[in-house]
């Protein structure tokens, strides 16, 4: 179109000029007078309007597209700005549906996607309430019209939906609709998708125009589901990862309990050998020491399972429900400080949450403490995670990995590093003591050196 | 409907003036030939505009000489 106005402004203005020279030569006989002046002008003011007429109307149909295609680029950001911020699968699709609904003017506007079985995996609507959508029923499987898009990954648009071969009509209680303009979500991933809008509010319908947009939408959509799956997929595997790491510490921390205790069984026996029973019921005495550890230890343990990642609500919530449980069962005074901003990738909460764990079982079995308090901040891209007891602290340089009982701090130290992050010990005997942790939000990968 | 008037009155008075004065030039000026007819082309643009206090190329860029209605 910019073409064609350069080339008009040109060719146009001298046409104009050649026209006016012609008509001022017809009506030279006549130009000596007022009237014939008059008629004169009257013919070149109607040509300049003729001309200027066709001129604006060119700009203002460049005007009204750049607005559109601006408008069209704010939807498109909104909705991207979901797909990346927003983790939750049913509110971004939901978002982008309201954007293109918007944009394109329509009445309704829906996304739904299928797994690889063919089941609905994702269902949103626009333009219809929960109780419209409640009386309906059932999503559209894609049996009718909407299967074109859906299962076949065709386009479609329809100014009546009613004369397409493949219209089934509609479900009891569904609003009419007539036009229709629908196109196919495609992913990576094992799912398909469509988006699809009805009921144009414009009155020459859906146009080509529209239809390009809404599949702008339809490729922010597929990546949205993109996303979902593979945020999925590492949720998955930071749980594995999970199981292997208890695994190990299982392994680990067992075998050296139960070393101790057949260490004390041998004693005792020897001791009962020799008839020193004064010094085996001593030996028995911390036998019995050892078992209520390993018991506190046991329940601790599947507290933390039971109250893990993958329950339903947030990371914050999840920490304040093991704490409060912790403070019930152990009966020191324990506060928790999250801040709220904070998000974290899920390999990265699940660490925070496992170090905070191991840092209250510390607490609880050495420190002597009274009040404990454990606050999730961020710092310079950081989340900082410190547990700080009143208690009777230690000295770190004195315990050597092998000593009993163990602190759990290289555990602790593993697990920071394990998402890129790092751990330290601010302690001294007498003033208690602080687990701090520094992860990044977005998990790294501790073979790439962690934080400096 | 008429237009939304988009001049103030010192524009239209403005126009009014330089328009009258191009036409007159124009018509009596004792010019010929195409200076003449843009002479009062230039004349009868001014003097038309001012007259209806509606410009129709302020109209598309959303332009105005009103002054604008004080916010409170």
């Amino acid at each position: 179109m910019l073409k064609r106005l350069r080339w008009f402004a040109l060719g146009g203005l001298l046409l104009f000029m050649i026209g006016v020279e012609a008509a001022r030569i017809v009506l030279r006989p006549y130009t000596g007078s007022v009237a014939g002046n008059l008629v004169m002008d009257l013919a070149v003011l109607f040509g300049m309007m003729i001309l200027f007429g066709f001129f604006f109307e060119q700009l203002g149909q460049l005007y009204r597209r750049v607005e559109r295609q601006n408008r069209e680029l704010e939807a498109l950001r909104i909705a991207s700005v979901a797909v990346y911020g927003e983790l939750a699968l049913d509110a971004v699709l939901q978002r982008v549906v309201e954007q293109a609904r918007s944009l394109l003017g329509a009445h309704y506007g829906a996304i739904s996607v299928l797994d690889a079985g063919q089941r609905i995996l994702a269902f949103v609507t626009s333009g219809i309430s929960p109780e419209e959508r409640e009386r309906i029923g059932r999503p559209p499987e894609g049996r009718g019209v909407l299967g074109v898009p859906l299962l076949e990954g065709q386009r479609i648009r329809l100014a009546n939906l009613g004369a397409h071969p493949r219209s089934v009509g509609f479900p009891p209680n569904h609003p009419p609709m007539s036009s229709l303009l629908a196109v196919p979500i495609t992913c990576r991933g094992p799912f398909r998708g469509n988006l699809y809008l009805a009921e144009s509010r414009s009155s020459e319908g859906f146009t080509e125009e529209d239809e390009t947009a809404l599949v702008r939408f339809a490729e922010a959509a597929a990546v949205a589901i993109e996303i979902a799956h593979l945020h999925e997929r590492l949720r998955s595997l930071a749980v594995a990862e999970e199981r292997l790491h208890l695994a190990h510490e299982m392994h680990d921390g067992m075998a050296q309990i139960l070393a101790y205790v057949n260490t004390k069984a041998l004693a005792v026996d020897e001791y009962l050998k020799q008839g020193k029973t004064a010094e085996a019921k001593t030996q028995i005495g911390q036998l019995s020491v050892a078992a209520r550890e390993v018991y506190a230890d046991v329940r601790e343990g599947i507290l933390g399972l039971r109250v893990g990642i993958g329950e339903p609500g947030t990371f914050a919530e999840t920490l304040r429900r093991y704490v409060d449980h912790w403070r019930d069962q152990n009966e020191i005074e324990a506060t928790v400080e999250i801040d709220p901003e904070i998000t974290l990738a899920p390999p990265v909460e699940l660490q925070v949450v496992r170090i905070v764990q191991e840092a209250l079982a510390n607490v609880r079995k050495h420190s002597r403490a009274h009040r404990v308090r454990i606050s999730i901040e961020s710092a310079d891209g950081l989340v900082r995670v410190t547990v700080a007891d009143d208690g009777v602290g230690f000295d770190p340089s004195a315990l050597g990995r092998s000593a009993f009982p163990r602190f759990g701090l290289s555990t602790m130290r593993e697990r920071a590093q394990s998402v890129g992050g790092i751990l330290r010990v601010d302690t001294t005997p007498g003033e208690g003591s602080q687990v701090v942790a520094e992860l990044p939000i977005v998990a790294g990968s501790s073979s790439e050196g962690g934080i400096p | 409907m008429l237009p939304i008037r988009n001049q103030a009155r010192w524009d239209r008075g403005l126009r009014i003036a330089l328009g009258a004065t191009l036409l007159l030039v124009g018509f009596f000026g004792g010019l010929s030939g195409l200076a003449a007819v843009a002479l009062r082309i230039f004349g009868w643009l001014p003097l038309l505009t001012g007259l209806a206090g509606w410009s129709p190329v302020y109209a598309f860029f959303g332009l105005s000489t009103m002054s604008r209605p004080r916010k409170r």
